[in-house]
């Protein structure tokens, strides 16, 4: 078979899966609920206090979840209020614990979305144990699949 | 008492409410009102279904099992099924690493007197964060009694931080 023949069929075939009758409707239109982490980066003083806003657009946060780091296990304070509007703020601090230098995971939102959500993030505050603005960074990823 | 706020709602509906709370609640029309809003929405939520459908599935399933039956295609059945898998999961997987991700300006709330304890004329975490130490250190200004019970402590810290993340209404 020639290498043109074995390209036609191996596109038809793809297209065949892609194009199966109720397969756009399932990707397109079925709800699925997804964990995305907010995660802080703390390049060099290391951070007690923080506050972030979010805006969530073509999802529902259904959740939110606290943080990997001891001091931080809480959820952040939230207005359960703004759970059901776009934007949202959440915040929290510790005057026993720190967020030392690196990444931490401090929190994970829980959303219902039909499609690819989209976001927009902010860091709001950053302050030390000292209660000085500290420099950090804020960063979202979703949460992947377990096998 | 006051109406319920959003959070003492959420308590009420998981069986979490205080005896006060509860009473007020079996009282106030409007705060019945509100919590059956917040019992409907959860209910939307917890009925949405998840997943693949199991027709899907099968679809897959079905498709793989007749590349492979097809012995005069084998030389390019593989190579197919595998881009056929990769078309399929590409529906179905959503990208973990590139989210969508804009820079928010975020919103700057001004902080009055009374609660601009960290002072510099916003109000965010870090004044609760300020009044919280400073609560701990037995150094809190009476200015800073946000309850109005003549105590500055940790229920003023909640208040401030409350106050620090509240929706704009």
């Amino acid at each position: 078979m020639s290498w043109l023949a074995r390209g036609i069929v191996v596109a038809v075939l793809g297209s065949l899966v892609g194009c199966a009758p109720g397969l756009e409707d399932a990707t397109e239109e079925e709800p699925r609920f997804a964990a995305w982490e907010l995660w802080l980066e703390v390049p060099e003083r290391p951070v007690a206090a923080w506050q972030v806003e979010v805006s969530v657009h073509d999802a529902t946060v259904v959740g939110i979840e606290g943080g990997e780091t001891d001091g931080f296990h809480d959820p952040p304070l939230y207005d359960p209020a703004a759970l059901v509007e776009e934007r949202l703020a959440l915040a929290a601090f510790s005057t026993t614990a720190v967020l030392d230098t690196g990444a931490h995971r401090i929190a994970t939102l829980h959303l219902r979305q039909t499609g690819e959500p989209r976001f927009g993030l902010a860091l709001v505050a950053a302050a030390s144990a000292d209660g000085e603005r500290v420099e950090a960074h804020v960063h979202l990823e979703e949460t992947p699949d377990e096998p | 008492m006051p109406h319920l706020d959003p959070l003492q709602l959420e308590l009420a509906r998981t069986g979490e409410a205080t005896p006060s709370e509860q009473a007020h609640l079996e009282e106030c029309a409007a705060c019945q009102a509100r919590l059956g809003g917040l019992e409907a929405l959860a209910a939307s939520l917890i009925a949405a279904p998840a997943g693949i459908p199991t027709e899907v599935d099968a679809r897959i399933e079905l498709q793989i099992h007749r590349h492979f039956r097809r012995r005069r295609w084998r030389p390019v059945a593989i190579p197919a099924a595998v881009l056929a898998l990769a078309a399929a999961a590409a529906l179905f997987v959503a990208p973990t690493s590139r989210p969508v991700v804009e820079a928010l300006e975020p919103a700057v709330r001004t902080a009055s007197a009374g609660v601009d304890v960290h002072a510099d004329g916003k109000l965010d975490i870090l004044d609760a964060f300020a009044l919280a130490r400073r609560v701990e250190d037995d150094d809190a200004r009476p200015a800073w009694d946000q309850d109005g019970d003549g105590a500055v402590d940790d229920a003023d810290v909640e208040l401030l931080a409350r106050a620090a993340v509240e929706a704009w209404r």
